[in-house]
């Protein structure tokens, strides 16, 4: 017996169903549309989804094409207001509007911010495109402390381990290079930062522009200085300053100066820019842990052997301290040299083992 | 009177919750470079100064006079300065007692983890980070055994 139409919007607003049921709905409406060239074999298509599966598929009357689809997908995003919607609204936004491919794992999100302009006529509530913002941020970056828990704690031989440590490697390149809200002033430039309204700021950059300024301002020619900063506004608008937001004014910072990514201000309250600096500055320092173990030849079965004799020297050395004393501070570098990669979680176990066995009295 | 026992199993089980976490510690600046020790030792001994307090008025009923404010001033000498020595004896007067104060901490595990990771937080855990690490510890002070120790959590 055929099922009634469901009308999708109406369920998914009302339900609220999970995010995975959603998505499996719309990629078995995605596959049954294909190859769908009239509204007749639509109509067709959906019944049949209908009648094999429980779930039902959007339905609404007949004539429902790729840019009609479009434009429900997009309806559904005007109406997402709490986290489910926005779920909901997270993954249309990436796989049918910015078409990101499912197999890509980055979610780049400076690509995502790229694709704001394309997309501009996108009639988005402020607040479900600042919380898919910071969404896209958060899940670029919630990936590295698993990874590095796991390349500390998991593997059982050599090989996993640098499976464990070229995850982890991969995963901090991304973070590292494509989703920062930070940037360092290039040394010798100032950088322009213009003022929106709202309390937003942008980087304008540096380089011949800001040189130009700072030329211009150090003449003392504040005239030549606002018609180099009123040549390039309009340039700026076009490249970084988002959509119907006030220019109110510029400001230099020095060179050197680490300053917010000109996004960070419109998706972060300050809390949350203090928490996302946070887990930036403990990717670079677990970067550079991974590249010291990897450059220094820690990640070596020779190296790893030569722990053993390392630790017993360790172990044996300074006959004025305790073992009991000896033993945890020698304990306490195996598990430094665990956080630092450059010791595998299984050649830890043996050592650690070792050592505490070995706390005899003297 | 309360008696000081070998607490370095304990403490190396308490240790192996901060050190992953640890470079979170790391001030914000470009001086930063390898994480001192002392950082860790001071978020670990500041964590467990919040624990103890929270239940030192039990502690001094069982131990006796000067006992509980013994625990508690070596605890924030950890906290302060990094003092491992501190940490340890600390350790080691505290340990015997948590069994008689297990069914107190875990009533009160959720309030004593939220103020547990208020001060990890100040010193610069992010807060889920902070909230994940206070759970752990506390977990690792019900159960001060040697089960799971060495090879990791």
């Amino acid at each position: 017996m055929t099922q009634a139409p469901l009308d999708l919007k109406s369920f998914v607003l009302t339900q609220r169903p999970a995010v995975a049921r959603v998505i499996t709905w719309q990629r078995m409406l995605d596959e049954a549309l294909r190859d769908v060239v009239t509204p007749r074999e639509w109509v067709e298509a959906v019944e049949h989804l209908n009648t094999e599966k429980s779930a039902a598929l959007a339905a609404g009357t007949g004539g429902l094409g790729g840019a009609e689809y479009r434009q429900f997908c997009l309806d559904l995003l005007e109406s997402a207001h709490d986290a489910a919607g926005i779920e909901v609204a997270h993954w249309i936004l990436k796989h049918y509007i910015f078409r990101v491919p499912d197999d890509d794992k980055s979610e780049s999100f400076n690509a995502m911010l790229a694709a704001w302009d394309r997309y501009g006529a996108i009639r988005l509530p402020e607040h479900v495109r600042l919380e898919v913002m910071r969404s896209l941020y958060r899940r670029a970056w919630s990936r590295v402390r698993p990874l590095a828990s796991q390349a500390r704690r998991r593997s059982e031989s050599f090989g996993e381990w640098l499976f464990d440590l070229a995850q982890l490697a991969v995963a901090l390149h991304e973070v590292s290079t494509r989703v920062r809200i930070t940037n360092r002033s290039e040394a010798g430039h100032g950088r322009i930062i213009f003022e929106l309204a709202g309390g937003v700021e942008v980087d304008a950059g540096g380089g011949a522009f800001a040189d130009a300024r700072f030329a211009a301002l150090d003449k003392g020619d504040m005239a030549q200085a606002e018609r180099i900063e009123a040549a390039y506004l309009a340039d700026v608008k076009a490249r970084v300053v988002p959509r119907g937001l006030e220019v109110l004014g510029a400001r230099t910072e020095l060179p050197g100066e680490e300053v917010p990514h000109p996004v960070a201000n419109l998706i972060f309250e300050p809390d949350g820019y203090l928490e996302a600096r946070r887990e930036e500055a403990y990717a670079a320092e677990q970067l550079a842990h991974l590249r010291t173990a990897a450059t220094d030849g820690r990640c070596s079965q020779e190296t790893i052997r030569g722990l053993y004799l390392e630790m017993l020297q360790i172990s044996a050395s300074d006959s004025l301290t305790s073992s009991s004393k000896r033993s945890v501070a020698a304990r306490e570098r195996l598990r430094q040299m665990r956080a630092r990669y450059e010791l595998p979680p299984y050649v830890f176990a043996h050592l650690d083992h070792m050592l505490s066995a070995d706390d005899s009295g003297p | 009177m309360m008696a000081c026992v070998d607490a370095s199993d304990l403490y190396l089980r308490l240790y192996d919750v901060i050190i992953d976490d640890a470079e979170y510690l790391q001030p914000d600046d470009d001086a930063r470079h390898m994480l001192p020790d002392a950082l860790v030792i001071g978020a670990l001994g500041a964590s467990l100064a919040i624990f103890a307090k929270g239940f030192l008025g039990k502690l001094g009923e069982r131990a006796g006079d000067g006992a509980a404010d013994k625990i508690a001033a070596l605890f924030k000498r950890a906290g302060d300065s990094g003092d491992r020595d501190a940490l340890l004896e600390a350790l080691g007067f505290l340990q015997p007692e948590l069994p008689s104060i297990a069914a107190r901490v875990r009533s009160e595990r959720e309030a004593q983890a939220a103020r547990i990771a208020e001060v990890l937080a100040q010193r610069g855990f992010p807060k889920p980070v902070a909230a994940e690490v206070a759970r752990v510890l506390l977990e690792r002070l019900d159960t001060p055994t040697r089960e799971g120790q060495g090879g990791g959590q």
